[in-house]
C-alpha cells in the first residue's frame, strides 16, 4: 500500500492504518528504536508508542514524507524513553556513548545553562550539512540522527573505525566553528 | 548549549539529509484537500477557505457550526502582515495539553502567482521560549481566493503542559505554483534503447539512494550516461530526460531537474510492466554550473524485457522561490 493510501486511512480513522504502517515501516522504525534503546523489549514498546503518536498526529497533520515523519517520531519517543531510563540508571549503549560524546564536545567555557534556539540551531545545522562533503554528511547523520555505532558506520563505508572516529572529530570541530560564527555557542 | 538541545536540533534536520541514509522514495506526496475529505479531517480542513474570505468572526462561527468540539478549543487570532504582495494571517490557534496547533493563511493579494500547492521551503520559524518540537504542513490551496493554508503543530519536549505564551511565526521563502505531473513518457520508446552507449565516470555525487536503508552505493562501481545535447523529452516544466541506455544488466535513465536550490524540482521515473519489484539505485550529481541536478536511475532488468515495458514519471515542479519577510506574533491562549 502506498503512503497516500495509508495516510488516507489515518484520516478516515481506520485502524487498518496502523496495521499497514507497521507492515511497511516496522523494520525501519524498529531499527532506529533499537539503536537508541539497545533493548528489544524497550524498542517494541517505543514502536507501539510511535504508532500511537502517529494515530494522534494524523490528522491534523498530513506528512509530506511518511517514512521520515515516522522516523522522527520513533527517534523522539526513543530518546524520551532513554532519558527516563537514564534518570534511573546510567546506560551503556551506543546512544549513551553518543550522548556523552556530544556532552564532552559541548563542555567548554561557555555558559552551559544558556540554551540556543532549537529552530535556529536546526537551521544552522542544515546549512552546515549542505556545505560539507557528502560522505561526511552521511557519517554525521548516521551517528547523530540514527545513533549508529562507529563500527556500523565503518562497515557501511568500508572505513576503519579510527578513520570514522577522526572524521567525526573533524566534523564536530567544523560544526563547532560554524555554530560559534552564528553566535549559537 | 545542552546535549538535548543539540540532539533535538539534529532531529529536525531536513528530510533530504535522511533520505541519503534511509532512502525509500523520492517523491514527496502532497495530496490536495479534495483527496482527503474524510470524517473529522474534513471538519477541520474544509472550512479553511471559507475562513479568511469572510473575516475571522464568521469564520470562527463556521468552524463552530461544522466542528463544535474543535472550535471550542480554538481561539480566533487574525494577526497578519504583508510582503511581496502576499498577506500572511494567523487565523486561529488551539492549545491542548502538551501541544498546540494554529492555522495560517497566505494570500496572493493580486492573484499574480500561478495556481498550485505552496511550500514554505523550510524557511518557517517558530519562536517560543521553551524546548519544543514543531512542524508546519501545507494543507490546501484555494484557487478562487488565491490563498494557501498551512497547519502548524507544536509540542513540548518533556510532555509538560503547553504554556500560555506569545508565539512568533515567521517565513522568509515561499515556493508557489508547485504542481505534480504524473504521466507515461511515451516520447521514449523502449524498443530501441541504446545498448552499451558511450559512458563516463562520475565520482562527485550529490546524493545516492537504493532500496536498502543502509546501502550506500559507490559511484566508482558504475558507468554513467553522457548527457545528450538535446533532451529526449521534457515531461514537466524544468524537467528534461537527457539520456537513456542499457549498461551492465540495467536500464539507465538520466534526468535533469532545473535550478533545484530555488525550485525544489524533483521526481522519479519507474519502469512499468513485467515485475513491479525492482531494486532501483539512483545517483544525483550537480551539473557544471552547480545549479541543475542530474539524476541517473539504474534499474536492473533484462534487455529483452524492455519491449514489454513503459516509463512512468512523477515530477514535482514549482516557480523559483520568493524571498520576503513575513512575521506575525500572537498570543497562545
Amino acid at each position: 500500500m502506498d503512503d497516500r493510501q495509508i495516510i488516507s486511512l489515518f484520516f478516515q480513522r481506520d485502524e487498518q492504518a496502523l496495521t499497514e504502517t507497521d507492515r511497511k515501516y516496522h523494520r525501519y522504525c524498529r531499527k532506529i528504536a533499537v539503536q537508541i534503546l539497545q533493548d528489544q523489549e524497550d524498542a517494541d514498546e517505543a514502536l507501539n508508542d510511535t504508532w500511537f503518536a502517529a494515530w494522534n498526529s494524523i490528522p491534523p497533520h498530513e506528512p509530506a514524507h511518511l517514512q521520515t515523519f515516522l522516523g522522527r517520531l520513533t527517534r523522539n519517543v526513543s530518546l524520551k524513553k532513554l532519558r527516563a531510563h537514564h534518570a534511573k540508571k546510567r546506560g551503556d549503549g551506543t546512544a549513551q556513548v553518543v550522548l556523552d560524546e556530544v556532552a564532552d564536545w559541548l563542555r567548554t567555557e561557555q555558559d552551559v545553562e544558556a540554551d540556543a534556539d532549537v529552530h535556529m540551531l536546526a537551521e544552522a545545522i542544515n546549512a552546515f550539512l549542505d556545505r560539507i562533503p557528502e560522505t561526511e554528511r552521511q557519517v554525521f547523520v548516521r551517528r547523530y540522527w540514527y545513533f549508529q555505532s562507529v563500527a556500523e558506520i565503518a562497515a557501511c563505508f568500508g572505513f576503519s573505525e579510527s578513520k570514522v572516529k577522526s572524521m567525526l572529530c573533524r566534523i564536530r570541530k567544523k560544526l563547532y566553528a560554524a555554530l560559534k560564527k552564528e553566535h549559537l555557542l | 548549549m545542552k546535549t538535548d538541545t543539540f540532539l533535538q536540533a539534529v532531529g529536525m534536520i531536513d528530510d533530504r539529509f535522511l533520505e541519503l541514509s534511509a532512502p525509500k522514495q523520492k517523491i514527496r506526496h502532497r495530496r490536495r484537500i479534495v483527496m482527503v475529505i474524510a470524517a473529522a479531517a474534513a471538519a477541520v480542513m474544509l472550512p479553511l477557505p471559507v475562513l479568511t474570505a469572510f473575516g475571522v468572526e464568521p469564520a470562527y462561527e463556521c468552524l463552530y457550526r461544522i466542528a463544535p468540539p474543535i472550535a471550542q478549543g480554538f481561539h480566533p487570532v487574525q494577526r497578519s502582515c504583508t510582503d511581496q504582495g502576499i498577506e500572511m494571517t494567523v487565523i486561529s490557534a488551539n492549545r491542548d495539553g502538551s501541544s498546540a496547533d494554529f492555522y495560517i493563511a497566505m494570500r496572493d493579494i493580486e492573484g499574480k502567482y500561478p495556481a498550485g500547492d505552496w511550500d514554505l521551503f523550510d524557511s518557517d520559524r517558530i519562536n517560543i521560549c521553551r524546548d519544543m518540537v514543531g512542524t508546519c504542513s501545507f494543507s490546501s490551496y484555494d484557487s478562487e481566493t488565491h490563498t494557501a493554508y498551512f497547519v502548524t503543530h507544536l509540542e513540548t519536549m518533556d510532555g509538560s503542559p503547553m504554556p500560555k505564551r506569545k508565539v512568533t511565526f515567521s517565513v522568509s521563502s515561499l515556493l508557489v505554483g508547485k504542481n505534480k505531473t504524473e504521466r507515461v513518457l511515451d516520447e521514449i520508446s523502449l524498443n530501441d534503447v541504446p545498448y552499451e552507449p558511450e559512458t563516463m565516470q562520475r565520482t562527485e555525487r550529490r546524493g545516492a539512494s537504493s532500496c536498502e536503508p543502509d546501502d550506500s552505493p559507490d559511484p566508482a562501481q558504475y558507468r554513467f550516461l553522457i548527457p545528450a545535447e538535446e533532451p529526449l523529452c521534457t515531461p514537466a516544466p524544468g524537467v528534461r530526460v537527457r539520456g537513456i541506455g542499457y549498461l551492465d544488466g540495467a536500464l539507465h535513465i538520466l534526468t535533469e531537474y532545473e535550478d533545484i536550490s530555488n525550485t525544489d524540482n524533483h521526481g522519479w521515473i519507474t519502469l512499468r510492466g513485467g515485475s513491479d519489484e525492482r531494486s532501483v539505485i539512483s545517483f544525483s550529481f550537480w551539473d557544471d554550473a552547480h545549479k541543475n541536478n542530474l539524476d541517473e536511475q539504474i534499474i536492473p532488468v533484462a534487455y529483452d524485457a524492455l519491449e514489454d515495458c513503459s516509463l512512468y514519471g512523477e515530477f514535482v515542479t514549482a516557480e523559483p522561490c520568493l524571498h520576503g519577510d513575513w512575521q506575525v506574533t500572537f498570543p497562545l491562549e
